[in-house]
């Protein structure tokens, strides 16, 4: 192994080898002939060596630069992208969660470990791992930990490294890549090639009936080739890839066994592993003690590992800016917030349409609070937020991976509370009522168009099929029923909300008294009135947000328990694919002069 | 990175180490230049030291030829010689000023000795002079001795050369050969020749101070007029500024400071003219074209 180390070394280094041993040879026969002259004309020549080296120097420059750019690759050279395993500083058990992610890697790592034993037995390693889930979920570092474990070479870089202006440098670079994995495969028994955000290069291959194609096809194209083409050689060359799209947008060629054969699901951290994130944030930062992780963690549903990192450094930020010495629960809140709703700016606004935004954002928030089956109502606010006049911010008290009907039509109904509201109240309403409208009339027209949810017994999914291929009274009966779907969910809201009326108009006065008001304070709200949410096993409403184990066990109670009849659950727990519910917001504009 | 360190040092001090060190003690000057002379050029050479000159004395046979030039067998040695000793001087430790090439001729008693002032060496080689320059700062003079047939040579007659006589001779030959070119003034004049010579504090001390004078002592012809009597006042002052601004050049170009002023004689030693210091560094507009302008009036 020395002697192929050696080789390769050799290989890549011969030519500043070749620099070296002339510029020491060169330096002792200066010597040797300055030696040999007078010293007058030795200290002349030493005065003006300085200068002539300045010269040979800028000569020297101007030819590397000349030589390395055209001889040497120009455009096709990459940056240095070598990583040794001993200066990663990531291992296995530095990521928290992914508990079968990291499973799967081990295997990986195994193989990679017993290579030697494995071509004993005749089997082969395998060629490539791919890495699929959304950001910010820990890919990255998945790879670097396997890098650190296997103790092999690492080469990373990202896809858009291999997209250049000039055709045919992608593919290039390509090459280069493979034949600088392969002579470290050769020399160190096995490489791994880590390539990011693949899905610049990897997306399915575009053929023009012309005979062109995207760029991006030649680069795919060497890399499928150098991953398992006819010319593939017997060195133990890993790739490994991340991406962020969903299997579909991949070719079908780089995912057919013998490429990237192994395929690892990154997915977004549940309630247990939030809670282990916070904490190793929460390390690195000084916070209080009584910090309550697991509130935290449920206030956190759906957030990768890289937001809750980015929301402990915004907290400690929020800390700094009160001149805190340590973080708190409120700080936490509010760094939620921020990244969330985004920063404050208040806004003048005449006081009708600052009750006209109470009263919308009021009956968002009830409809929420009694109708929804999944979400729970953090925070209310009538202070502008990016485009938003108001912000109800709700979130799922624990990550549910579909949607039923229910729960649509919940969404639905929340989106048109605010138009209600303002309808009540007002008796007319305002043009901040455009977003609702559009996320309610979305999820209307998907629920009739894309999953069977509409009741003339329409299955399948239309929106799939050309225009061209639905008729025209299809069409019209799916719209009918989209539009029906939301009829009666303004029905429903409009009886809920004329029905607590009081409620409502209690929300919008303490909203425009306090501008914002949270959980603690809506629950005690609804409490006053015997609408709060009930603490499981008893028939008191509850005070503050309940742990990860009471929310379980309220999807489980049935459906007779006291203050429970808005709640339209079955009671039973499903595991279920995930899928994230939108925010309502109040995109509430100026009125067009 | 270190080895990147090591490298860039090793380049720029490597030939550090090649030393720098005087190649040819002073102690044995004399010898390496007889040495090298004889080993390298194949000319045998007598050489003496006179406190800061020294003179290396090459004995040649038919030295002249009929129209009384040099040979360019003597040319050559001469040039050989030379450059002995310049390399041998440059090369040594800074002790002595002058260096003097002399060729005797046995036959005639005729001695050529040329004398060059050692930093004008370095200068030219440094591109500080000329070479046009550096040629007029050569010093040529002649002398006959007493001829023999055989046996050893007289002894060699070095004399010690100081800077200011160096200056005082130099500035006598220029002048001369500026007057050569320009007969006008020449002919006006009636002028022989011209010597220079510097004249220490010591032996002037009634007359000027502390520093010493240089002195031009203007031969006329015999039955030329009185100096006074000649042209106008005007055309005589602009012939004594004429002189003193060649005098000035050659002074200026060697840095020389330690002197008084410039005093003009004729040859019975009469004063014609005296600037001291300050109107000897005066820069004048009037030139040699101005006096001759200056006579075509009168």
């Amino acid at each position: 192994m020395f002697y192929r180390r050696l080789k390769v070394w050799f290989l890549n280094n011969w030519v500043k080898l070749l620099i070296v041993t002339a510029v020491v040879l060169l330096v002792f026969f200066t010597i040797v002939g300055l030696a040999s002259l007078e010293s007058f004309y030795l200290n002349l020549t030493l005065a003006t060596l300085p200068l002539q080296l300045l010269m040979a120097a800028l000569n020297a420059v101007i030819f590397v630069y000349l030589y390395m750019t055209v001889f040497r690759g120009g455009f096709s050279q990459m940056k240095k992208n070598k990583v040794k395993s001993s200066f990663v500083n990531i291992g296995f058990s530095d990521i928290i969660g992914l508990e079968q992610a990291k499973r799967e890697a081990w295997e990986v790592v195994q193989l990679i470990r017993d290579r030697s034993r494995l071509k004993a037995i005749g089997g082969k390693i395998l060629r490539g791992v791919l890495m699929v889930g959304p950001p910010g979920c820990g890919k990255t570092m998945l790879a670097k930990a396997i890098a650190k474990e296997a103790k092999v070479p690492f080469l990373s870089l990202a896809g858009s490294e291999f997209v250049e202006v000039f055709v045919g440098v992608g593919a290039s670079r390509m090459r280069k890549l493979f034949k600088q994995a392969r002579q470290l495969a050769y020399a160190e028994g096995a490489c791994i090639v880590f390539i990011d955000e693949i899905e610049v290069i990897g997306r399915g291959r575009t053929f023009s009936y012309m005979g062109g194609g995207e760029e991006t096809n030649s680069t795919q194209n060497q890399l499928l080739v150098e991953m398992d083409g006819l010319g593939s050689r017997a060195e133990n060359v890993i790739v490994m890839g991340a991406t962020n799209a969903a299997e579909g947008v991949l070719d079908k060629a780089l995912l057919r066994p013998g490429r990237f054969d192994r395929k690892l699901y990154i997915d977004k951290p549940n309630l247990k592993e939030r809670e282990g994130l916070y904490r190793y944030y929460l390390a690195k930062v000084k916070h209080d003690p009584e910090l309550d992780i697991g509130h935290l963690a449920r206030k956190s549903v759906s957030k990768s590992p890289a937001d809750i990192e980015n929301v402990v450094k915004e907290a400690a930020l929020v800390a700094l800016r009160q001149s805190k010495e340590q973080v708190e629960y409120s700080d936490m809140s509010k760094a939620i917030e921020r990244i969330e709703l985004g920063i404050e700016h208040r806004k003048d606004m005449i006081p009708r349409e600052r009750e006209m935004v109470a009263y919308h954002e009021s009956g968002h928030l009830v409809i929420l609070y009694l109708l929804h089956p999944t979400d729970d109502v953090f925070k209310a606010s009538i202070i502008s937020r990016g485009g938003a006049l108001g912000v109800v911010h709700h979130s799922p008290r624990e990550e549910t991976f579909t949607e039923n009907r229910q729960a649509m039509m919940a969404n639905i109904k929340v989106a048109l509370a605010g138009y209600v509201a303002e309808k009540i109240r007002f008796n007319t309403t305002s043009t901040g009522v455009a977003s609702d409208f559009q996320n309610a009339m979305a999820l209307a027209h998907n629920m009739v168009w894309r999953v069977g949810m509409g009741g003339n017994g329409f299955l399948g999914d239309f929106a799939f099929l050309p225009e061209s291929q639905i008729s025209e009274s299809l069409k019209e009966r799916l719209n009918a029923e989209t539009e029906k779907i939301i009829k009666e969910c303004y029905e429903e809201t409009e009886q809920v909300l004329q029905q607590n009326r009081y409620i409502v108009d209690r929300f919008a006065k303490e909203l425009m008294e306090k501008e914002e008001l949270d959980y603690d304070e809506i629950d005690a709200i609804f409490a006053e009135y015997g609408k709060a949410h009930p603490v499981p096993g008893t028939d008191k409403p509850l005070g503050k947000i309940p742990a990860a184990t009471e929310v379980l066990d309220r999807h489980l109670l049935p459906a007779s328990a006291p203050n429970h009849s808005e709640k339209k659950n079955n009671g039973t727990f499903r595991k279920r694919q995930t899928k994230t519910v939108p925010e309502i917001r109040s995109k509430r504009t100026r009125p067009i002069r | 990175m270190i080895i990147r360190l090591v490298l860039l040092s090793l380049v720029v001090l490597g030939p550090c180490l090649a030393g720098c060190r005087a190649s040819y003690p002073t102690s044995s000057m004399k010898q390496t230049i007889a040495r090298i002379c004889e080993d390298e050029y194949g000319v045998k050479v007598e050489v003496k030291e006179v406190g800061n000159t020294i003179g290396a004395l090459i004995v040649v046979k038919n030295m002249l030829l009929s129209d009384l030039s040099l040979s360019d067998q003597v040319l050559k040695k001469i040039e050989d010689v030379m450059l002995t000793v310049s390399r041998v001087t440059l090369s040594s430790e800074e002790r002595y000023e002058f260096f003097v090439i002399a060729i005797l001729d046995p036959d005639t008693g005729i001695q050529v000795s040329f004398v060059r002032y050692i930093k004008d060496i370095r200068r030219l080689i440094t591109d500080d002079i000329s070479r046009n320059d550096y040629f007029q700062r050569l010093l040529i003079e002649t002398e006959i001795r007493q001829p023999w047939q055989s046996g050893s040579p007289p002894p060699y007659n070095l004399k010690e050369y100081k800077l200011e006589g160096f200056l005082a001779r130099q500035i006598s030959e220029r002048i001369q050969l500026q007057l050569q070119l320009n007969l006008v003034s020449r002919r006006i004049f009636q002028i022989e020749g011209i010597d220079g010579g510097y004249y220490p504090a010591e032996e002037n001390r009634a007359r000027f101070k502390d520093s010493g004078v240089f002195r031009l002592t203007v031969r006329f012809h015999p039955e030329a007029l009185p100096f006074k009597s000649v042209g106008t006042p005007e055309i005589r002052k602009n012939f004594t500024h004429m002189l003193r601004r060649m005098a000035r050049t050659v002074i200026k170009r060697y840095g020389f400071t330690a002197f008084e002023g410039m005093e003009i004689v004729d040859g019975a030693g009469e004063r014609l003219a005296y600037f001291d210091r300050q109107a000897f560094n005066r820069e004048s507009m009037n030139t040699l074209m101005e006096l001759i302008r200056s006579i075509k009036k009168k």
